[in-house]
């Protein structure tokens, strides 16, 4: 059976929505680890990650044949578990006004037993500071896309990575 | 930034990826489909049961016994659409009109070889079922049983009017089976008895055969570690599938049965590498379009002159004699109306 040649090919990344509609399992295949890694280091709870995880990919699958033919669909996602992971936030902060909590959740990346720095320079932020931090630094956002992911203003958006680096390296530093 | 890069970056990577995610994720939206209609059910119930009693209060004492049926609507909400997502696109002008508004809101379509019937598919949310029509919209007819997810759908143009579709239960993501089903009885024929696996690479493809009463799809190779696909047929009246070309996907026989068109190779995403024609008997294939990410499957024209195919987010025409390929217009998923026509999903 004859092969055709084969052809020095393009990348056309981004520009394939079309086709790519025809799967989200390939999508899903694509992102979830990374966005499920990222998550985690804004949660320090693997449960929490893949809770939110699953509610965005949830919610661009139900839109999946306009998200598709969308330019960037992973910066879509990005921003949906952004959204998702601060509605999570908020009804957490509301149920612990009403004490209605039923339990209290486990120390931020105390499910990781090793690089005790790490736990300690990362568990000591807010979420919100965490979720900054992956924003500028990880996805290179600018802050205010950062802050329109967040549902917050840009200065906030510095203000809280600004305070997150600030406190990382006093941690690192009374480490050395 | 960049220790604070590195250090959430670490802090993420010692957290194990959990098994079965995809998994869980299924069932979610099946739970969630499964309450929204029981909401969407409950909730049209209320509205149908308290505009009976509204009606009968009005009617005059004498007609209550006489009331006449309402009438029918043969159209399933889910496939109406009010937005101007395809259109009709004339190759040479490329001036657009939009779709009849009742068969607006499918993916894929396909006209029949007398070209007054449309079968067309959504994708790729729910509900993914065929359904047929007469070109203004009229006479809307499912064809994929409920439950059954279907992609791909194709008309044949000599098969005694025939479609094919890859169908797969609902929910299930498994690469499903080939049908066929003869629009005028609705009687559905499975002819693939395929292996059934859970697999990213799960399109099949199918398009008819001309004059041989067998469809063509393509598979790729699930033990081979890199991603390599190859064109298989099989008769439609079912039997063993024999391999036709290797290291090809997307494959579509001319209208005269004299070429065949395929993509090579195809990507991860669906994408192929070039636009390849060759002789149906064998024989040296013409590249006919070269530079990648061809993105859905090209498609002759009726008269076998040209081949309509989307590049990026462009959709092209490539005269099959000379080799010279014209932007149409920004959009993806062509399909020949008639042959200055085509059908195309903006983008």
């Amino acid at each position: 059976m004859d092969e055709p040649l084969q052809l020095v090919t393009q990348s056309f990344a981004g520009e394939t929505g079309v086709a790519e509609s025809l799967s989200f399992e390939v999508f899903f295949n694509d992102e979830a680890r990374t966005l499920f890694r990222r998550l985690c280091a804004v949660t320090g709870n693997s449960a929490e990650a893949e809770e939110i995880m699953q509610d965005a990919f949830l919610a661009l699958w139900e839109r999946w044949d306009r998200i598709s033919g969308m330019e960037d669909p992973t910066g879509y996602l990005y921003r949906t578990a952004m959204n998702v992971f601060r509605k999570r936030t908020r009804r957490a902060v509301v149920a612990v006004r009403r004490a209605i909590a039923p339990a209290p959740d486990p120390a931020p990346f105390s499910e990781i037993d090793e690089q005790q720095d790490l736990v300690a320079a990362l568990g000591g932020l807010t979420p919100r500071q965490r979720a900054a931090l992956v924003l500028l630094d990880v996805l290179d956002y600018s802050s205010e896309e950062a802050g329109h992911a967040l549902g917050i203003r840009a200065a906030t958006v510095r203000g809280l990575a600004s305070r997150a680096r600030g406190a990382i390296r006093r941690e690192m530093s009374d480490r050395r | 930034m960049n220790e604070t890069r590195d250090m959430l970056e670490r802090a993420g990577d010692r957290f194990p990826f959990p098994d079965g995610a995809f998994d869980r994720l299924i069932r979610r939206r099946a739970r969630k489909q499964r309450n929204r209609r029981t909401g969407t059910f409950v909730l049209v119930a209320a509205i149908v049961i308290l505009l009976a009693v509204v009606a009968v209060e009005a009617l005059p004492t004498n007609d209550r016994t006489t009331g006449t049926d309402p009438a029918p609507s043969d159209l399933p909400s889910e496939v109406l659409s009010s937005d101007d997502r395809h259109s009709f696109v004339d190759v040479e002008s490329g001036d657009t009109t939009p779709l009849p508004q009742r068969i607006e809101g499918g993916f894929s379509y396909a006209v029949s070889g007398d070209g007054t019937t449309f079968a067309f598919g959504p994708c790729c949310s729910p509900p993914m079922e065929v359904y047929v029509a007469n070109v203004d919209g009229s006479g809307m007819r499912q064809m994929s049983p409920q439950g059954v997810e279907a992609f791909g759908i194709r008309w044949s143009q000599d098969v005694g009017s025939m479609l094919t579709y890859q169908g797969r239960d609902s929910g299930d993501l498994l690469i499903g089976n080939l049908f066929v089903v003869d629009p005028s009885t609705e009687e559905t024929t499975q002819v693939t008895h395929l292996r059934q696996r859970r697999h990213r690479w799960w399109f099949l493809s199918p398009t008819f055969v001309p004059g041989r009463e067998a469809l063509l799809y393509h598979l790729p190779r699930w033990n081979e570690p890199t991603e390599v696909w190859d064109l298989w047929s099989i008769p439609v009246a079912g039997g063993d599938p024999a391999l036709v070309r290797r290291n090809a996907g997307f494959g579509e026989y001319s209208p005269d049965g004299e070429s065949l068109l395929y993509l090579s190779p195809i990507r991860g995403d669906f994408t192929g590498g070039g636009l390849w024609v060759v002789d149906a008997s064998g024989g040296q294939p013409r590249a006919l379009v070269e530079g990648g990410g061809i993105a859905s499957p090209p498609r002759w024209s009726p008269d076998g002159t040209r081949i309509a195919y989307a590049q990026g987010l462009n959709v092209f025409v490539v005269d099959v004699a000379t080799g010279r390929s014209s932007r149409v217009i920004r959009g993806g998923v062509p399909e020949w109306f008639d042959d200055d026509t085509l059908i195309v999903t903006r983008v």
